[in-house]
């Protein structure tokens, strides 16, 4: 988790590269397809997808026919998968497959025992103790780095009564990380999700500050904008394909969004757009209290 | 003077600049295009002599300096600092150095401020001009110390005959003149740039939310060259709509009567004031970085829904 963790601050730090990180728990395979698709993410040099836990994905096969329907040269969009098995889940095996995926990499666990050992070493010199749960959260941020863990034993000391440093003291010392993309919350906005969407949104304030709402604006206008169109299309009986040959996307995303679209009405839409309208100029105008705007046009999105 | 036209108050001052009886700093203001920069150009013919006038009119002369506006950004205090340097010196070839600062209203607070303490304390051998669209927008304590000079729009026809000189296309020409809304400037460049096809393009989009299709709207804004300027024609064209049907002579876009003539048959006047009302909203919000197109669609929008 460490290591991954690292390689993908390296990766946000691409130019042009936008890099969109998923748990298996919480995402289903729908949710892939979309992350893939979704041109609007992509800045310029296409999208990465990672999808950790991805053994934890209930797979019905969309992943793998979507796989398939992809052009083998066409790099716009990339799903890095981490499966945490031995072996490769049927599913999986079917969408590396169907969609040529290239190398499988297989890590080798680490030698877990050995930096436990030297941890420990470290924490008597300290004249503190660890409990075993403690070790495991602190290995799962920090892998074999020993400073940085001991630096938060270090700090977790302060929060025991004890000589025994427990899981708790190390999570409260510890700060968390959340990866939720901007377009998280038109999702849920969309779906008629509040709380969902106010967690996302909270989770990308808390993460990047305030900066991050004009990319929240704006995912939430390019999906009412498609909402639109699908919503307008929709009252004029276009099959799901003509909608994606009008819109520039598959199908298969179109079918997805029906069902949040039929949620809506053209004449809410409408409003809603006008509302996105006022909460951009202001989001990019004025000074203050931005957030209360932001998340009043989410909640009127979603209640 | 005589080659100024249609502006007798202006002429009255800068006689007066050429005389060497007017010394205050002149703040010019009125619509671009109507000749402020040539009537100062004119002034200066004047006071420099026959002989400077070829340098004049190459746009080199050492004691003629003009700071102005660039890619639309407002003029900085760099540009400024860098124009009362060279007040400081005396005239290399003229008995006077000119100084034109061509959108006074554009200039940041501290550009302001640089200027205005040259403004108060203004060395004998130098005379300013400066230009803005609004004496409105300049901030006070530079217009206190200037003498306003008003400049009006021109008449049509007076615009009409100058496009004539370049094209034998009368209709193209009368269009470009109605554009402009009496100004030469703004009338040659929409001749010139080739901004009619940009206008089909507004009207495109207006004949598609006329025929309800939010699809077609939305793909020809995407479709559009030139935002804020179909913006502009949109307004133009949504006040067309309205008097095409009470006086179609005096239309602004003349060849396109028949579209227009659809269109006020489709469109009913409390859409169209809808129409020109959320267009109007949207100028005024494009004021900041938003997405325009977003904003010309939602204003678009409600006629399709």
């Amino acid at each position: 988790m460490y290591l991954l963790e690292r390689e993908l601050r390296r990766a946000r730090r691409w130019p042009n590269r936008n890099v969109v990180c998923l748990d298996g728990v919480d995402v289903t395979e729908v949710g892939i397809v979309e992350a893939m698709g979704d041109s609007s993410l992509d800045d310029g040099d296409g999208t990465v997808v990672v999808v950790d836990n991805a053994e934890q994905v209930k797979l019905s096969g969309c992943l793998a026919e979507y796989a398939a329907q992809r052009d083998v040269g066409d790099r716009s969009s990339v799903l890095v998968a981490i499966c945490r098995e031995a072996q490769l889940s049927k599913g999986w095996s079917s969408v590396a497959e169907r969609g040529k995926a290239i190398p499988l990499l297989k890590l080798k666990p680490w030698e877990t025992a050995k930096i436990k050992a030297r941890v420990l070493a470290e924490c008597e010199s300290l004249g503190v103790g660890l409990d075993d749960a403690a070790f495991d959260v602190l290995f799962l941020l920090h892998a074999e780095q020993t400073a940085n863990i001991l630096n938060e034993i270090r700090k977790a000391v302060f929060l025991v009564d004890g000589s025994t440093v427990t899981k708790e003291a190390v999570l409260a010392v510890c700060g968390k990380r959340h990866d939720v993309a901007p377009w998280a919350v038109s999702e849920a906005a969309f779906a008629k999700e509040p709380k969902r969407a106010l967690r996302a949104l909270s989770l990308l304030v808390q993460d990047r500050g305030e900066e991050v709402l004009v990319p929240v604006v704006a995912a939430l206008m390019r999906q009412l904008e498609t909402f639109l169109v699908l919503r307008h299309l929709l009252d004029r009986r276009a099959s799901p394909e003509a909608m994606g040959t009008a819109l520039g996307i598959h199908p298969y995303r179109v079918q997805k969004d029906l069902p949040a679209v039929k949620k809506h009405s053209a004449v809410q839409l409408l409003s809603q757009m006008k509302k996105l309208c006022e909460l951009e100029a202001m989001v990019k105008g004025a000074a203050i209290g931005k957030r209360t705007r932001v998340e009043l046009v989410v909640l009127s999105l979603a209640a | 003077m005589e080659t100024v036209y249609g502006q007798p108050e202006a002429v009255a001052y800068l006689r007066r600049v050429a005389e060497g009886t007017l010394k205050l700093p002149l703040l010019l203001s009125g619509p671009s295009g109507v000749g402020r920069r040539f009537s100062v150009a004119e002034t200066a013919k004047q006071v420099f002599g026959v002989e400077q006038q070829l340098a004049l009119s190459g746009g080199h002369h050492p004691d003629y300096r003009v700071v102005e506006v660039e890619d639309d950004k407002d003029i900085k205090v760099e540009a400024v600092r860098d124009l009362i340097d060279e007040t400081r010196s005396l005239p290399s070839w003229a008995p006077v150095k000119f100084f034109v600062i061509d959108g006074v209203d554009r200039l940041t607070i501290a550009a302001a401020n640089a200027l205005l303490k040259v403004l108060e304390e203004r060395p004998q051998k130098a005379r300013f001009f400066l230009l803005a669209e609004q004496s409105e927008a300049v901030i006070p304590t530079i217009r206190s110390r200037c003498a306003v000079v008003r400049y009006r729009r021109l008449p049509e026809r007076f615009v009409l005959e100058k496009l004539l000189e370049i094209t034998e296309d009368e209709m193209k020409a009368q269009v470009c003149a109605r554009v402009g809304e009496g100004s030469l400037g703004r009338a040659t460049r929409c001749f010139v740039a080739g901004q009619l096809a940009v206008r089909d393009e507004a009207r495109a989009v207006l004949e598609h939310a006329s025929r309800k299709d939010l699809f077609a709207v939305f793909s020809a804004v995407d479709e559009v060259a030139d935002l804020p300027l179909a913006l502009t024609f949109m307004g133009q064209l949504l006040h067309d709509v309205l008097v095409v049907r009470v006086a179609p002579g005096r239309v602004v876009h003349l060849d396109t009567l028949d579209a227009l003539g659809t269109l006020s048959s489709v469109l009913t006047s409390e859409h169209v004031h809808q129409l020109l009302a959320d267009l109007r909203l949207v100028r005024e919000r494009a004021r900041a970085p938003v997405n325009l197109a977003f904003h010309v669609k939602s204003a678009l929008a409600s006629a399709c829904v």
